[in-house]
């Protein structure tokens, strides 16, 4: 299947004004001016799929908000090629612009001196949607997420939650076949979460949108993107499923583990007799965690089976946060 | 063209004006208050005779025609682009099927729809009080019409061009001050053009300036000959003609220098 979004190589630079501390070397700018080139982006590769919502992660600083501004069409690449359902964003044309819709947490698009329902309206008259249309996809969205009351308020007078909701509507308002969404929970509570990723997921399932959603709570990420694509540092660490990354970046699992009565030997004494290392991280009083190599997991399993008289036992997988910010501190670990 | 979304984007303004009420009556009444001034210092200074041929009634109506002139032209747009750019609110503009001149365009529109009604009302008040001398003329009439409507077109294009240079240099507004300067010394506003000293006189027939305020008054009061008509609308259309081929570049080159700042 052609991809719906293809990013080949791409690469980003930007060139930022710099200059040493105190009086002297701000004048000294005035007359030479030094500049400094940043790599945000560094020729990373990668598509998405018609209908996919995939996950963009990274901390902060990592490129994921240039690579969807460079998407968007509202960066120009310094290289690589990128198509956006068969578009050069760069070149901005309005068929393109009318396909694709972006949100951004930090930053609102709505008019603060209109009511939230003439801002619908104009949106929609901006991208010349049919009135009919335009009225069945509003009450449509509207029902969906609940908003029929703040219909004639202020932007200025929405809490954070609400004003997030209104700014979703507006982005849905002309169907667009590619969402991006850059961190649209930013500063929500957990309900308005819940509620954002389950409008998120109720579009993409009814419209078969593309989604890229960039985002910090790793709950966004898990409840929404079969697939992520990990970036750091401007490269791309990690394109594929969730549940593999864990695998990949994160080569160990975590043994839980409950001792019960009757036992002459500790825990201690059992792992010091391993041929496996074993790290205890956690300990209180009769519960442990243990974390062992992946391929050690079975092995390490087996042996403390036999050896304790255990009143509970579960293998996991490392929690996604822990690994994700494992990552973050010391890079990839394959 | 995107008819449909540059109304919109009027009535989105005007909404937004009549949420703040009565500010853009007040912003129009603070622009009144300088050829008001103005005004009244000519018509005192000519208490003894005709300044450089302006009697007393004819300052008058250059001014009341000023009030009116510099309202219909005013880019209120100019100042709005540059902060938007800086504040990075202009990403929003970017991401829509509409080219952002739009904005601009609908800002101002609304801007005067709001703001003429209350002017005229204004100005006609004031012209039953003070009585200026005028006598009507339909080819005048037509002639100051065209020269109005180069004069809003040249006025606002300059101004978007300089509003622009933020995209570059994030701080268009020095430029956007200096540019009300030059407009408020040589556009016709300080004083009318034909009162100038020699050289600026000269200068002020070759810079932009006279034909965004100065030119359409001159018109209407029959002040030029046919032969200074004729090289008044030439000057109007070919620095009208530069700013747009200005536009051009500016706009191309600035775009692709544009940093999304604050995104």
């Amino acid at each position: 299947m052609k991809p719906h979004i293809l990013v080949n190589d791409l690469c980003k630079v930007y060139r930022v004004p710099e200059r040493e501390a105190g009086l002297r070397a701000a004048i000294g700018s005035l007359i030479h001016r030094r500049y400094r080139d940043v790599l945000a982006v560094d020729h990373i590769t990668f598509t998405v799929q018609p209908g996919e919502i995939v996950g963009f992660i990274g901390p902060n600083g990592a490129g994921k908000t240039t690579t969807l501004k460079v998407l968007a069409g509202l960066l120009y690449p310094t290289g690589g090629e990128v198509r956006v359902d068969g578009c050069v964003p760069a070149e901005r044309k309005p068929a393109f612009l009318r396909r694709i819709s972006m949100v951004m947490g930090n930053k609102s698009q709505l008019p603060l001196e209109n009511t939230v329902s003439d801002s619908f309206y104009v949106l929609g008259e901006i991208y010349r949607v049919p009135r009919d249309e335009f009225h069945r996809t509003l009450d449509e969205l509207v029902d969906l997420m609940e908003i029929k009351d703040l219909l004639p308020k202020m932007p200025h007078d929405l809490s954070l939650g609400e004003r997030m909701k209104c700014e979703l509507i507006a982005a849905l308002l002309h169907r667009p076949r590619v969402l991006f969404l850059d961190e649209p929970t930013l500063g929500l509570d957990v309900t308005m979460q819940f509620r954002l990723r389950r409008f998120v997921a109720e579009y993409n399932r009814r419209s078969q949108a593309t989604v890229i959603l960039t985002s910090h709570y790793m709950a966004d990420v898990v409840s929404l993107c079969p697939r992520v694509v990990l970036i750091h540092q401007g490269r791309l660490l990690f394109d594929g499923d969730l549940t593999r990354l864990a695998e990949q970046m994160a080569p160990f699992k975590l043994i839980r583990l409950a001792v019960g009565n009757g036992s002459g030997q500790t825990v201690q004494d059992v792992l010091s007799g391993l041929a496996q290392p074993v790290t205890v991280i956690e300990q209180n009083e009769r519960r442990y965690t243990l974390r062992v190599r992946r391929t050690d997991a079975s092995p390490v399993t087996a042996r403390l089976l036999n050896d304790l008289p255990l009143a509970d036992i579960t293998v996991e997988d490392p929690p996604i946060e822990a690994v994700i910010d494992q990552v973050y501190r010391e890079g990839v670990n394959t | 063209m995107n008819l449909r979304g540059g109304w919109a984007l009027v009535r989105k303004s005007l909404f937004s004006y009549m949420a703040g009420r009565g500010f853009f009556w007040t912003l129009a009444l603070g622009w009144m208050m300088g050829p008001l001034v103005y005004m009244f210092v000519w018509t005192t200074a000519a208490r003894q005779g005709a300044a450089g041929g302006f009697a007393q009634g004819d300052f008058v109506l250059y001014y009341l025609c000023l009030i009116l002139v510099n309202q219909f032209t005013y880019p209120v747009s100019n100042w709005t682009v540059g902060d938007i750019i800086r504040v990075g609110g202009f990403s929003a503009w970017l991401l829509r099927p509409l080219p952002p001149i739009y904005e601009a365009i609908a800002t101002d529109v609304a801007t005067k729809m709001v703001c003429m009604p209350f002017s005229l009302a204004v100005v006609a008040v004031l012209g039953l009080a003070l009585r200026p001398s005028f006598a009507f003329s339909w080819p005048a009439a037509l002639a100051f019409v065209l020269a109005l409507l180069l004069a809003q077109a040249l006025r606002f294009m300059l101004a978007y061009v300089l509003a622009l240079v933020a995209l570059w240099s994030q701080r268009a507004d020095a430029l956007l001050g200096l540019n009300d300067t030059f407009l408020f010394l040589l556009g016709g506003q300080v004083a009318p053009t034909a009162l100038l000293p020699g050289v600026l006189q000269q200068v002020a027939t070759v810079l932009p300036y006279r034909y965004m305020i100065g030119f359409p008054i001159e018109l209407l009061m029959g002040r030029l000959s046919r032969a200074e008509m004729v090289v008044g609308f030439a000057w109007q259309v070919g620095w009208l003609a530069a700013a747009v081929l200005l536009h051009q570049f500016v706009w191309r080159r600035g775009i692709r220098r544009y940093a999304a700042v604050g995104g």
